[in-house]
């Protein structure tokens, strides 16, 4: 096992050059000629109409919220899934009314209607 | 030919065989083993995705009727592959661009960070029957985990750029991987319950049958968010053409910009991948006991097979806007994931392992038939009930 993961370290590794060779080889290679009209933030010709960093609403933040409950879900049930083939129908079942009662949070979050994409609000 | 049944194994001891016959210590031996087969491995993805991007523009030009890349006659020859071969250069003679008022370090650690965990995904990908970077006990696991790191590259590209277009579209994308997170790992549950294991390994293994045949909505449930890669038709807003021009990308110039690409299409080729392994068997198929390097030759079939079925329903479908998308993955995919999670659940233990493979799969593809229907039902219903709401209000 630890051989595995030694294997995972060295990868990492391998992959940060992998990842830092490209702009490395770039700099050496690529012309180097800056000027005004290229150093501004121009949206490929648009110019940038106000702040960046400004609050603005986020329309998904109630399902970020949620995404957080469904993926802590996920990582409880794992275990779950893995020992399925050695668990009793009872655990199946315990198991299923976990996911039910969270899918009734789901649905609680839906009917508040957090699901909905609103454009119209600004 | 002994040699050639298992040729890539049979690499490996024959360089272990030769290092340690050179008088070096058994550690380095183990090392250099592990950095030559990490370096081998990671060029893997690099090379395979230039033949994707070939591939791709083949089938692109036939759907939509046009003249593409690959079509450059005498002067790509062979087959137009040298084009890849400029497409791989030209990104490295272009000049490198930061806007004013970008945070640098962020902008510039972006594309690596974002290539880094694309290719960190291929250690746990099967290649073949005994050919893994490493058969982690937490393979799929540690797969997931990888997706949602990659949200982090998007967010910081977009941050970094500091211009309204990318940091919406770096919140749009972002929206987009979350809501296709939540089902594409509730439907990793549903394999593993079959498979009893998160080894990626032991779930080809386990896959007497291919689990698309017993378990043919949960595939789907990992295939749409697959589709929806981001940038990609039909369900790709995060480069959407009219909304955010080039996405969380549009500052960037040079290698940067084809880091980024590089690594979306790395990713895109991992998840097919790891859909292949999941689902259709991976490396198993005819003959691969007695001729171990055929099992990598199934693999390369079935995931150009997934490829060219995913680009030609890229191509059939309009492009969805991303209010529509997350519905879709919210309203639809979200819950379908859950009730899929205590359906197969339920069946998996009406028919029990130790019956025959077949016999087991049919009950699970049946079960899996009621909830298409099921499915089905739920929504002409929804779709009736909005539409006499439009009528009447």
């Amino acid at each position: 096992l630890l051989n595995q993961f030694a294997f995972i370290g060295v990868f990492l590794i391998v992959s940060i050059i992998f990842g830092v060779a490209p702009p490395a080889l770039a700099l050496i290679v690529r012309p180097r000629k800056p000027g005004p009209p290229e150093a501004e933030a121009d949206e490929r010709g648009l110019q940038p109409q106000s702040e960046t960093r400004v609050q603005f609403k986020a329309q998904h933040y109630p399902f970020v919220l949620a995404f957080v409950l469904f993926d802590v879900e996920a990582a409880f049930l794992l275990p779950w899934a893995l020992a399925y083939s050695a668990l009793g129908l009872y655990a199946v079942i315990e198991a299923i009314i976990f996911i039910l009662i969270l899918l009734g949070g789901l649905v609680y979050v839906w009917r508040k209607g957090a699901f909905e994409w609103n454009s119209s609000r600004t | 030919m002994e040699f050639l049944k298992d040729l890539i194994v049979n690499i490996g001891t024959w360089l272990e065989g030769l290092l340690a016959s050179a008088g070096l210590p058994e550690v380095w031996v183990h090392v250099i083993m592990l950095a030559t087969g990490a370096f081998a491995l990671a060029f893997v993805p690099l090379v395979a995705v230039i033949f994707l991007i070939w591939f791709e523009r083949k089938i692109v030009a036939r759907v939509g009727s046009w003249l593409s890349p690959d079509n450059l006659g005498a002067y790509g020859r062979p087959w137009s592959l040298r084009q890849l071969l400029a497409d791989a250069i030209k990104p490295f003679t272009k000049e490198d661009v930061t806007p004013a008022g970008a945070n640098r370090r962020v902008f510039s650690l972006a594309p690596v960070l974002a290539l880094i965990i694309a290719v960190l995904t291929w250690a746990v990908i099967p290649l073949g029957k005994g050919v893994i970077g490493s058969d982690l006990n937490i393979g799929v696991f540690y797969v997931l985990s990888l997706g949602s790191m990659s949200m982090i590259a998007v967010l910081m590209a977009g941050w970094g750029s500091n211009s309204e277009g990318a940091m919406s579209a770096a919140l749009h994308g972002i929206a987009t991987l979350i809501s296709t997170g939540v089902p594409q790992a509730l439907s990793v549950l549903a394999v593993v319950m079959l498979a009893g294991s998160l080894s990626m390994q032991d779930i080809i293994e386990a896959q007497e049958v291919p689990f698309l045949f017993a378990l043919p909505l949960t595939a789907l449930l990992f295939l749409a968010p697959v589709l929806s890669e981001p940038g990609r038709r039909p369900l790709g807003p995060v480069e959407a053409g009219s909304e955010t021009v080039a996405g969380h990308l549009i500052e960037y110039s040079g290698v940067k910009l084809g880091m980024f690409y590089l690594a979306e299409l790395v990713n895109q080729l991992a998840s097919i991948t790891i859909f292949a392994t999941l689902f259709l068997g991976g490396w198993r198929g005819p003959w691969v006991d007695q001729i171990p390097i055929l099992g990598t030759l199934w693999l390369v079939l079935k995931v150009l097979l997934c490829i060219l079925m995913i680009q030609l329903l890229r191509h059939a479908f309009p492009r969805l806007w991303i209010g529509q998308y997350l519905g879709v993955s919210r309203k639809f995919l979200t819950p379908l994931a859950l009730v899929n999670v205590c359906v197969v659940a339920l069946a998996g233990k009406a028919a029990p392992a130790s019956a025959d493979p077949w016999g087991r799969a049919g009950a699970l593809l049946g079960a899996n038939v009621l909830m298409a229907l099921a499915v089905l039902g739920v929504l002409a219903l929804a779709g009736r009930r909005a539409r006499q709401s439009a009528v009447s209000g």
